[in-house]
C-alpha cells in the first residue's frame, strides 16, 4: 500500500545527495520567492518535523507543475522533493481537504450521503451520462472512456468526446464519478496512501472490463492510468483524448477553422510525460495554430493543484497566461485537460480569450454537428446492457 | 562514542548527519581548514559569476550545527595516530576518537611554471578561489583556461558566461577525459566552438606573463603568446592523502577502503574523493567519487561508524552535472566494457552509451538529453534483467516503466 511513499523517500534521498545547491529550481518556480534557500528546503525535506513558516507556505502553494525539473543541472526531481514536503505537512491544509474530501470510495457515512446528494443534484446537467456514474459492472469493450470526477465538469467535454465516438460508431464503455476517482489529486496533495489505494481499486475495476485502451480527458487521470498500467499490470493502454482524436482525425470531415488559435500545454502531458507534440499534430490539421511565447516544456501551469491556497497568486498567473495567448494573436486558447479549461475559463472570458478543449475545437471543425450526425447517440442512452452489440449503422 | 571527521565536503557532511541519526548521544567533531560551514562546492562557478549569494552557498541551515550538536573545528589536521586513536591539528591541539573518517577530498596540483603566482591566475576549488575570481572577471577581456576536465569546462563556461573571450588549452587530444569517450568529447568540443570558445587540443601552458603583478598573457608550450587577463587552472586534482600512509594506495595516496567504507585500520573509515573503494568487478580499488557519490559514500560510512552495516557498490555511482553547458549524467560502471554495449548515433545535442553485463544494465552515459535518467539509474541499481530491451533503453520516447514492474516502481520522467 505504501509503494509510492517508499519509492518517493528513496528518490528524494538520492536527490538530496546529488543537489548542488544552484537554486535554479527555485528561480524557475512560479510560486517560490527569493527568500527560499535550498539548504533550508533540503533539510526540511529530509527531516520533516515542524516546518519554518516560509517553507510550509511554499510546500502548500507548490502545485507540482514540474517547472523545476528541466532546469536542474543535476537532473533532480525537485517536484518529488516538494511532494515529500507536502506529505510531511503536519495537517493537510483546509483548502486541500475541501477539494478532496468527496473523491474516492470508502468514505464515512456522512460523506457518502453528501456524495449521493451531489450526484442527484448534478444528474439533470449530466445530459445522459448519469447512468455511468460510479457504476459497478462495466461492459467488456475495447474502448473505455474514463472521466473520473470530470464526468461532472460543466465544460461539457465528456459529452462532446462521446458524441465524436458515436459519430464514428464506436462500441465503448464509460466510467466516471467521485467514487471512481483516479487518486492523482490525492497524490499531488501529498496524501500518498490514499492515492495508492484509489489507483489500485480503479485498476481492478478497469481490468475486469478488459478494455484495450482507456481514454481520458484529464492530464492527471491520464498520468494515474499510466502509472496504474505500468505498476499493477498490463492489459490496457491509457490514451489521452488528444491521442485518440489524432488517431481518428482522418475519419472526421474536418473543415479548417479560419481564426488563429493557440495551445496551452498540460504540465503532466508535455513536461512530465513528453507527449506535447500529439496535440500539435492535431491542431495543425484543424486550423491556424500559433504558439505562445512560453510553450512546450517551458509552458506555465494553470495551478489547479494548488487547491486555491493562494487565489490572488493563481489569478495573477492565469491572467499572465491569457495575456500570452492574446499577444500570440489568438482569440482561442486550446487546452487538452479539463482541469486547465476550468482553471483558465473565467479569466479567459474576462480578457476576451475563449478557452476550449481540443475536443471542442475538433467538434467545431467538423462540417456537420456530430451530436446529430450519428443516430442513436450512444452516451445519451441509459446504461447499456451487458454484452450489447456495437452501435447500429446509420439508418439501421 | 567519540567521532572525528576530517573534511567538510559532501562526504563529511553526510557522514556527520548519518552518525547523528544513528547515535543521538555521540560526540561528533568535524575538522575543516577552510573555516566555512559545509557549502555547495559544485556551485562555485555560479557563485563566482554572482548568480548565487554567499548565504545561498551554505549546504545546511545556519542552526544545524548547534541543533545537531556537531562541533566544527576550523583547523587543518596535521597528523593522525591510529594506534593511540587521536588526531592532532596544525595548532597542536589533540582530539581522541573512537571512530575516524577521512573525507578531506582532493588537493590542487601546484602549477610549477613561471608566473603562477600572478594576480589573475586562479582555480575554482574553494570558496576563497571563487571570491578571488569574482574580483578578476572582466567582460570583454580574454580568459585562458588550462585543462580539458569537467572542472576546466566549468571554468571556461563561467568565464564565457561572464562575457569574457575564452581560450581553452587542453593537454589531452580531446576534452572531457576521463569522463567522456571520443564521441562524447567531440560533441562537447562542437558545443564549445559553437559558443565561441577557442579550443586548442594537445596544448600545454608553459608560462604566464605579467605586468605590475597581474596576468598579461599566457604562453603555451608551443610558443604561442595569448594576451589575457585571467588564467584558470582546471587540472584535475588528486586525492588529498598523506594522513594515513599505512592505509593509502601507492599510486596516488588515496585511502583504501572496502565496501563498508572502512580502512584496514580499526575504527578508521574514508569516503569521497580522498579514497579508493574496492571494486569486486575489476578486483581493484577504484577512485573518482564526485559530488553525489561522495555524499552517498559519506552516508554509508557515517552509518557504519555508528554501528550500521551498510554497503557501497560502484553500481550506485552517480554523477550529474554539465560538460561546459551540455547536461551530462554518468551512472554505475559507465566506463566499463561489459559484454555488450549500445550507443545512440551521436548528434549535435548529445548521445547515450549503455553498458550491459549478463543481460543487465551496469552503466550509462547520458550526454545532452538526460530524460529517463533516474529510471535508468534505478534499473542499474536493481540489476533488472533487460535482455531484449537494450535498444529501447536508448530511446526517450518510449515508456520504460514496465521494466520496473517487478519492483512495483514507476517514474514520471
Amino acid at each position: 500500500m505504501d509503494a509510492i511513499r517508499q519509492m518517493l523517500g528513496r528518490e528524494v534521498e538520492a536527490g538530496l545527495a546529488a543537489c548542488v545547491g544552484c537554486h535554479e529550481c527555485v528561480r524557475a518556480c512560479p510560486v517560490a520567492d527569493d527568500t527560499v534557500r535550498i539548504a533550508d528546503l533540503n533539510f526540511a525535506t529530509r527531516h520533516g518535523g515542524p516546518l519554518a513558516p516560509r517553507i510550509e507556505r511554499f510546500a502548500v502553494e507548490c502545485f507540482q507543475c514540474g517547472a523545476c525539473v528541466p532546469v536542474c543541472p543535476a537532473g533532480l526531481e525537485r517536484d518529488a522533493m516538494m511532494l515529500q514536503l507536502k506529505a510531511q505537512l503536519g495537517r493537510m491544509p483546509d483548502c486541500y481537504v475541501d477539494d478532496l474530501k468527496h473523491k474516492g470510495g470508502h468514505q464515512p457515512v456522512r460523506r457518502q450521503v453528501e456524495i449521493t446528494v451531489h450526484n442527484l443534484m448534478r444528474r439533470p446537467r449530466l445530459k445522459g451520462l448519469a447512468g455511468h456514474v460510479d457504476k459497478r459492472d462495466l461492459r467488456r469493450t475495447d474502448t473505455l472512456f474514463f472521466f473520473g470526477c470530470n464526468i461532472f465538469s460543466e465544460t461539457g467535454v465528456a459529452q462532446k468526446v462521446l458524441a465524436l465516438a458515436d459519430y464514428l460508431r464506436l462500441d465503448y464503455e464509460v466510467l466516471g464519478g467521485l467514487r471512481s476517482c483516479c487518486g492523482w489529486a490525492h497524490y499531488l496533495a501529498g496524501d500518498l496512501e490514499r492515492a495508492e489505494r484509489l489507483m489500485q481499486e480503479l485498476h481492478e475495476r478497469i481490468v475486469k472490463a478488459g478494455p484495450k485502451e482507456v481514454v481520458t480527458i484529464c492530464a492527471e487521470c491520464y498520468t494515474a492510468l499510466r502509472r496504474m498500467s505500468a505498476v499493477y499490470g498490463d492489459g490496457y493502454t491509457p490514451v489521452t483524448c488528444t491521442t485518440w482524436i489524432r488517431q481518428n482525425l482522418h475519419r472526421f470531415p474536418i473543415e479548417r477553422l479560419p481564426d488563429p488559435f493557440t495551445f496551452h500545454d498540460a504540465c503532466h502531458v508535455t513536461r512530465k510525460l513528453g507527449e506535447g507534440e500529439e496535440a500539435r499534430r492535431v491542431l495543425r490539421q484543424v486550423g491556424s495554430f500559433v504558439e505562445m511565447e512560453r510553450h512546450g516544456d517551458a509552458a506555465p501551469c494553470c495551478g489547479r493543484y494548488q487547491f486555491d491556497a493562494n487565489p490572488a497568486q493563481l489569478d495573477a498567473l492565469r491572467r499572465e497566461r491569457i495575456d500570452m495567448a492574446r499577444r500570440a494573436g489568438a482569440s482561442r486558447m486550446v487546452v487538452e485537460c479539463v482541469r486547465c479549461q476550468e482553471s483558465y475559463g473565467e479569466v479567459g472570458r474576462e480578457m476576451g480569450v475563449e478557452v476550449m478543449d481540443i475536443v471542442d475545437l475538433v467538434y467545431d471543425a467538423i462540417r456537420q454537428d456530430p451530436g446529430t450526425a450519428a443516430q442513436p447517440v450512444h452516451f445519451g442512452s441509459p446504461v447499456r446492457r451487458t454484452n450489447e452489440g456495437p452501435v447500429p449503422a446509420e439508418g439501421a | 562514542m567519540r567521532y572525528c571527521l576530517v573534511g567538510l565536503g559532501p562526504a563529511g557532511a553526510e557522514a556527520a548527519a548519518a552518525i547523528r541519526e544513528h547515535d543521538p548521544e555521540g560526540e561528533v567533531r568535524v575538522f575543516s581548514d577552510e573555516g566555512t560551514p559545509f557549502y555547495f562546492r559544485a556551485s562555485l562557478p555560479l557563485y563566482a559569476l554572482g548568480r548565487l549569494t554567499r548565504d545561498q552557498m551554505w549546504g545546511l541551515p545556519d542552526a544545524y550545527w548547534a541543533d545537531a550538536r556537531i562541533e566544527r573545528v576550523p583547523e587543518r589536521v596535521a597528523r593522525i595516530d591510529a594506534d593511540a586513536r587521536h588526531v592532532v591539528t596544525e595548532r597542536g591541539r589533540s582530539f581522541d576518537y573512537d571512530r575516524l573518517l577521512i573525507a578531506c577530498g582532493t588537493h590542487t596540483v601546484p602549477l610549477a611554471i613561471p608566473g603562477a603566482e600572478l594576480h589573475g591566475v586562479g582555480r575554482l576549488h574553494t570558496l576563497a578561489d571563487a571570491d578571488a575570481l569574482r574580483g578578476t572577471v572582466e567582460p570583454g577581456a580574454r580568459a585562458v583556461v588550462l585543462g580539458g576536465s569537467l572542472v576546466a569546462l566549468a571554468m571556461a563556461h563561467t568565464a564565457r558566461s561572464a562575457g569574457m573571450d575564452v581560450t581553452l588549452l587542453v593537454p589531452e587530444p580531446q576534452v572531457g577525459l576521463p569522463w567522456l569517450d571520443a564521441r562524447g568529447g567531440q560533441i562537447v568540443y562542437r558545443r564549445l566552438v559553437e559558443d565561441g570558445v577557442e579550443v586548442r587540443l594537445g596544448e600545454r601552458l608553459a608560462a604566464v606573463d605579467g605586468e605590475r603583478g597581474r596576468v598579461a598573457a599566457a604562453v603555451t608550450a608551443g610558443g604561442h603568446r595569448i594576451p589575457c587577463r585571467w588564467v584558470g587552472i582546471g587540472l584535475d586534482a588528486g586525492p588529498r592523502g598523506g594522513l594515513l600512509p599505512e592505509a593509502e594506495d601507492e599510486r596516488d595516496r588515496a585511502v583504501r577502503v572496502g565496501a563498508h567504507m572502512e580502512t584496514r585500520l580499526p575504527g578508521v573509515f574514508a569516503a569521497g574523493d580522498v579514497c579508493r573503494v574496492w571494486d569486486p568487478d575489476t578486483e581493484d580499488y577504484q577512485s573518482g567519487a564526485g559530488w553525489s557519490t561522495a555524499s552517498l559514500q559519506g552516508r554509508v560510512a557515517g552509518a557504519n561508524m555508528a554501528g550500521g552495516a551498510e554497503t557501497f557498490s560502484w553500481h550506485r555511482y552517480h554523477q550529474a552535472g554539465t560538460a561546459y553547458d551540455v547536461p551530462l549524467t554518468l551512472m554505475g560502471r559507465f566506463d566499463a566494457s561489459g559484454d555488450a554495449e549500445v550507443t545512440s548515433a551521436p548528434s549535435q545535442e548529445g548521445y547515450r552509451r549503455l553498458v550491459f553485463q549478463d543481460g543487465r544494465l551496469i552503466g550509462a552515459t547520458l550526454l545532452g538529453d538526460r530524460r529517463h535518467g533516474n529510471l535508468i539509474r534505478r534499473i542499474i541499481e536493481l540489476g533488472v534483467d533487460v535482455r531484449g530491451h537494450e535498444l529501447q533503453l536508448l530511446r526517450t520516447d518510449v515508456d520504460l516503466n514496465r521494466l520496473l514492474r517487478p519492483a512495483g516502481e514507476y517514474f514520471l520522467y
